[in-house]
């Protein structure tokens, strides 16, 4: 069902490349402890736990358009539990809201979630696209008009939460200052490669290549501070093996089921209920996205649904751009609703469950659900406005 | 086209029900995919009957 020769176009290693390099960057970012020290800056700028809950929610959105979702909800939670065990206030709502916040910020930029890694890839779209795509501001905007006015839902949801903050102490010392250095120039280098002309002829994963030089050079450095192994191995053992290994099945499945003409069928199904109507399809492409999402992982759905994309818009005549772009976001949001509707969701319920807080679904569904509306209705008319019409 | 798209229906509901195992079950299925591409698939069917009679 996938011929052998059909292999090595099936495996995406751009999107194994970026993904395994980032993933170590980010564990050496974690150590150096630079994230809880931005954190600390930040509630030493907040005047009441209200503040606190948006600014935590807004700066984990801020990690999260460059570091994995489950990452982020790692290293901002901590920060948010113990400002809510120093003011004896329920943490509940504090953790959804830097969960939900960072699942939005993944479609944000190309490097903010393995989704947007894969959509890039299969676009070829660089860092800079993210921004300006085809003459336009991008999904970057989206995602950031529904984080606006997703902030804003959080601001009235602890719109009771007035008790000042008073001085934390002293900022978390960073242990080594080359880990954010490695993290600010892998992107500064993504944007780089994006702006190479044709003539150099890059290759297809150069992007990938990049985050990986750019981890072997944070390895070196941090083995040559500590000379310990383990200042290799653990950055290593950070990266998600079997995310990526998930990754190669599902390459090689949808590659099967491209080859033997699944994917144009479900397209061809897709353009009869569509109608012909390209806003039809789109708007059906993201309401299921966010329904599907919410149940199950995003990964698969989104390594599916773009061959299915590019065969569907191939029938209608139909620039894909709008139909991509709505499948990201809805896709992203989604997982929004439900505490098992993305990785982040239930790495923030276990982190409760070990603070001794049992996460009710009616107290997810209560901040999701809002949330997910809020940041998935304006872009969602965004998308169209400046895509589809 | 059929036998490629049950397989696939199968895999998603085996690592829906299955979570714990889901990139495991995604890669056999994955080889699956290839290794039926590798022994022409298609004619398996008409290379049994062939054998057998």
């Amino acid at each position: 069902m996938l011929p052998v020769s059909e292999l090595p176009g099936s495996l995406d290693f751009n999107v194994l490349l970026m993904i395994g390099g980032t993933m170590g960057i980010v564990q050496l970012f974690i150590d150096s402890r630079m994230p809880e020290r931005l954190a600390d800056q930040i509630m030493n700028r907040v005047p009441n736990v209200r503040w606190a809950a948006v600014s935590l929610s807004l700066f984990a959105g801020l990690i999260s358009a460059f570091v994995d979702n489950v990452a982020t909800v790692l290293m901002v939670a901590p920060v948010a539990v113990a400002v809510c065990r120093k003011l004896k206030t329920n943490p509940v709502p504090f953790i959804i809201c830097i969960a939900v916040s960072s699942n939005l910020q993944g479609a944000a930029t190309l490097v903010g979630d393995t989704t947007a890694i894969m959509l890039g890839s299969a676009l070829h779209m660089s860092f800079a696209d993210f921004f300006w795509y085809h003459g336009r501001p991008a999904i970057f905007f989206a995602v950031e008009l529904g984080a606006v006015l997703s902030a804003l839902i959080i601001f009235f949801l602890f719109r009771r939460e007035k008790a000042p903050i008073s001085q934390s102490g002293p900022l978390t010392e960073v242990t080594d200052y080359v880990p954010t250095v490695l993290l600010v120039g892998t992107i500064a280098l993504l944007i780089c490669a994006s702006f190479a002309p044709e003539s150099w002829n890059l290759p297809a994963e150069t992007n990938g290549i990049l985050c990986c030089a750019m981890l072997a050079v944070g390895l070196m450095t941090s083995f040559a501070r500590q000379k310990r192994p383990d200042a290799v191995t653990r950055p290593l053992k950070a990266i998600d093996f079997e995310t990526l290994v998930l990754l190669v099945g599902l390459f090689l499945m949808i590659g099967g089921i491209t080859h033997t003409g699944v994917v144009g069928a479900l397209a061809a199904l897709l353009a009869k209920l569509g109608g012909g109507s390209v806003f039809r399809m789109y708007t059906i492409v993201v309401w299921a996205s966010v329904l599907i999402s919410a149940f199950i992982d995003n990964i698969p759905y989104v390594a599916t649904m773009i061959p299915v994309i590019a065969g569907l818009a191939a029938q209608m005549g139909c620039d894909p751009t709008p139909l991509y772009f709505g499948l990201l976001s809805g896709a992203t949001l989604g997982g929004n609703i439900t505490p098992i509707g993305a990785s982040a969701n239930i790495a923030a319920i276990g982190i409760l469950r070990r603070e001794g807080y049992e996460v009710p679904n009616s107290d997810f569904f209560r901040i999701g659900i809002p949330f997910t509306l809020s940041a998935m209705i304006p872009a969602y008319l965004y998308i169209w406005m400046v895509y589809g019409i | 086209m059929i036998p490629a798209a049950v397989l696939f229906v199968l895999t998603y509901v085996l690592m829906m029900t299955f979570g714990k195992y889901r990139p495991y079950i995604a890669l056999v299925s994955g080889l699956v995919y290839v290794l039926t591409g590798c022994c022409r698939f298609r004619s398996f069917p008409a290379a049994w009957i062939s054998m057998c009679c």
